[in-house]
């Protein structure tokens, strides 16, 4: 089936169960990616990542084609990641902290960079980016984002946006040494 | 976008490898899709029909009343006069109009001073039906309609009958008839004098001047 997410999605609006395969099989390793990336649990991001094509599916009458269908998605995938966060206790200021994410305790940035080169120094590297950032980077990987779409998605202002991409990349370039 | 780039950093993050959702999961997910869809294929005809029946509605009951108006009239002809009744220029032409049971009612009421058999059984005949006279016609118009006509709204139409006969220029003049061969010539002059003003083209029937108008 060809066409654009957006005709997919308005097809699917529509009744058309086959539009939605077709949008499934094109964003369900990209959006598993980025909620697994997010949380580290595997198992709370298989519910998670269930959760949000739920969400995706309840909200089809919503739908407006007036953004990409993956800022839509990755909205609502930001938006049940927020929670989820809320739920642990997080506040959201805590996403903008450099160093504090709290489930990362063990993951200081000079530990990375004390760690042999590599992807396993990237993965950490990665891993120890505070949420915001982390997120910034995965949607720019996964769902092909610029950073007033990244902006979008995640509800801050562009300078946020373009601020939190940059020091994410800059942090996983000094973890493969080329910083 | 381009300036955000980092090829070494993509390509590194690509290597981490292509994770992917379980197989399960997969099928949890398109089986509520699925099942969320023919609910959204069930509605735009849901609201197609939701959308028309209002204006349906609307037609069906317009040409339920212009069918049964019809039938109303055909059946009672003298209904479809009253709207121009009012107008004391069209007086003659209803007179055209007029069912035949009027100017037969001339023949039987005639003969009143003098009753015959035959002149009785149309009495007895005509009991039923409308009076001249106003307050029988409003309370007897519609015992005598509903026997001839379907019950359903008898008794309105039986009620818009009896105030055209009260009205028509046939009936009133065999009632003035009826007051002078009564010898209420007073009241015969004053309602003849009436009668004219209410129809003033209405030419009166040579045989019944002869009963209306006051003979030295």
């Amino acid at each position: 089936m060809g066409g654009g997410d957006e005709e997919l999605m308005l097809a699917y609006r529509g009744g058309d169960a086959g539009a939605f395969e077709e949008l499934y099989r094109r964003h369900r390793g990209g959006l598993f990616r980025f909620v697994t990336h997010s949380v580290r649990d595997r198992a709370v991001a298989e519910e998670l990542y269930q959760e949000i094509w739920m969400r995706a599916i309840e909200a089809r009458n919503r739908y407006e084609p007036q953004a990409k269908f993956t800022t839509w998605l990755y909205t609502i995938a930001h938006n049940r990641l927020v929670d989820h966060w809320r739920k642990k206790g997080l506040q959201l200021v805590a996403l903008e902290a450099e160093d504090d994410y709290p489930a990362n305790p063990g993951h200081e940035p000079q530990r990375i960079l004390e760690a042999k080169r590599g992807l396993e120094r990237f993965a950490r590297a990665l891993d120890a980016l505070p949420a915001a950032q982390r997120e910034a980077f995965l949607l720019h990987e996964e769902a092909g984002m610029s950073v007033p779409e990244i902006a979008r998605a995640t509800g801050a202002d562009e300078e946020a946006a373009k601020s939190r991409l940059r020091y994410a990349i800059a942090k996983l370039k000094e973890a493969l040494g080329d910083g | 976008m381009a300036e955000d780039a980092d090829p070494k950093a993509s390509a590194a993050y690509r290597e981490l490898g292509a994770q992917e959702p379980p197989r399960a999961l997969d099928e949890a997910i398109l089986a509520a899709s699925r099942r969320a869809a023919p609910s959204l294929t069930g509605r735009p005809a849901k609201s197609r029909l939701s959308r028309w029946a209002v204006p349906l509605s609307l037609a069906a009951v317009v040409v339920l009343s212009v069918v049964v108006t019809l039938r109303i009239q055909h059946e009672a002809p003298g209904i479809e006069s009253e709207q121009t009744l009012p107008a004391a220029t069209s007086a003659p032409a209803r007179v055209a109009e007029a069912p035949p049971p009027a100017p037969k009612a001339e023949a039987p009421r005639k003969p009143l001073a003098q009753p015959t058999a035959k002149a009785q059984a149309r009495q007895e005949a005509r009991r039923d039906e409308p009076k001249a006279l106003p307050d029988a016609a409003a309370d007897r118009a519609p015992a005598g309609e509903a026997a001839a006509r379907p019950a359903p709204a008898a008794g309105a139409l039986a009620r818009s009958t009896a105030k055209l006969e009260v009205e028509s220029p046939e009936r009133e003049l065999e009632r003035i008839a009826q007051l002078r061969a009564e010898g209420k010539h007073d009241e015969a002059d004053k309602a003849l004098a009436e009668f004219r003003k209410r129809f003033p083209g209405f030419k009166i029937p040579a045989a019944m001047v002869e009963r209306v108008e006051r003979r030295p």
